[in-house]
């Protein structure tokens, strides 16, 4: 099956129609996205997995009740679910997502102890967790349109609509954002392997 | 920055955002305008570094996934409700 050309409302019809291998077509192609902007809001990876968990569950469960009405957007109705999930882990927990200024963000939640290469593992989470650093340090409507925009792939329309500002607020928010890290990777002299 | 346009349609451009006529011309005043050429590669750079960002999900939470989907399937479970779902391979 060519996965490439099929579209994400045709996958939808035919997992509620009872094919499985759709439901995996349409996370794949979407995880990296959802996973990254689970990730960038959550300090752990770990729960970010759980999270991310719980999103699909109540895709799934929406799916199969008949209860989708997205027209062909799922990729912001998903995020919004994430959204939301991320939110509700917030108010939950009492706690209030904070930069985190240690260097203890799951750099060792992300090894695994059989990889073949956790050298090149702990240098890859030592830069995740560089750009995640620089990514706290923005004004939160800075990093929100930093992450819609290019870790969930959404357009500055979807974003605008999301965020219930005009398309220029959310355009400028992105220069600004842009503009930051831009500050902030000088300012901190920080190296990445790009 | 060139006098007509803003740093805005610069990242509309970054992005792939503008219409193909509008992209042609960015693309062409790029090669005569250094100081848009500047800004462009500013936020080119700035994408660099947030894609060394990118992460997916653990194959496990994948096949916890499909397993939960597929026992729905064969079993006709109820869907589960609620806030925090555990699942089990």
């Amino acid at each position: 099956m060519n996965t490439q050309l099929i579209s994400d409302e045709k996958l939808i019809n035919l997992y509620v129609s009872g094919d499985q291998s759709s439901l995996e077509t349409l996370i794949c192609r979407y995880k990296r996205k959802i996973f990254s902007y689970i990730v960038i809001n959550v300090k752990d990876r770990q729960l970010a997995e759980d999270l991310f968990q719980d999103t699909f569950i109540k895709v799934i469960n929406t799916l199969r009740s008949g209860n989708y009405n997205e027209e062909g957007k799922f990729l912001p109705w998903v995020l919004r679910i994430a959204h939301n999930l991320v939110i509700d882990y917030y108010r939950k927990s009492n706690r209030i997502p904070v930069v985190d200024n240690n260097d203890e963000f799951d750099v060792f939640n992300t090894i695994k102890i059989f990889d073949d290469c956790i050298e090149d593992k702990i240098i890859t989470d030592q830069i995740h967790t560089d750009v995640k650093k620089l990514l706290d340090l923005l004004p939160d409507e800075q990093k929100e349109v930093i992450v819609m925009r290019h870790f969930a792939d959404m357009s500055f329309k979807e974003i605008a609509e999301q965020t219930n500002v005009s398309i220029n607020t959310a355009l400028g928010r992105m220069r600004y954002a842009l503009i930051n890290l831009r500050r902030l990777v000088k300012e901190k002299e920080i190296i990445l392997s790009v | 920055m060139s006098k007509i346009a803003t740093f805005s349609d610069l990242v509309l451009f970054a992005y792939n955002e503008l219409s193909e006529k509008d992209h042609l011309f960015f693309e062409k005043e790029m090669k005569t305008d250094s100081e848009m050429k500047k800004d462009y590669n500013g936020i080119v750079s700035v994408k660099k570094i947030l894609n060394t960002f990118h992460q997916e999900p653990s194959e496990d939470v994948i096949n916890k996934l499909m397993n939960y989907s597929s026992a729905l399937n064969c079993f006709k479970l109820p869907l589960l409700t609620g806030d925090t779902f555990v699942l089990v391979n």
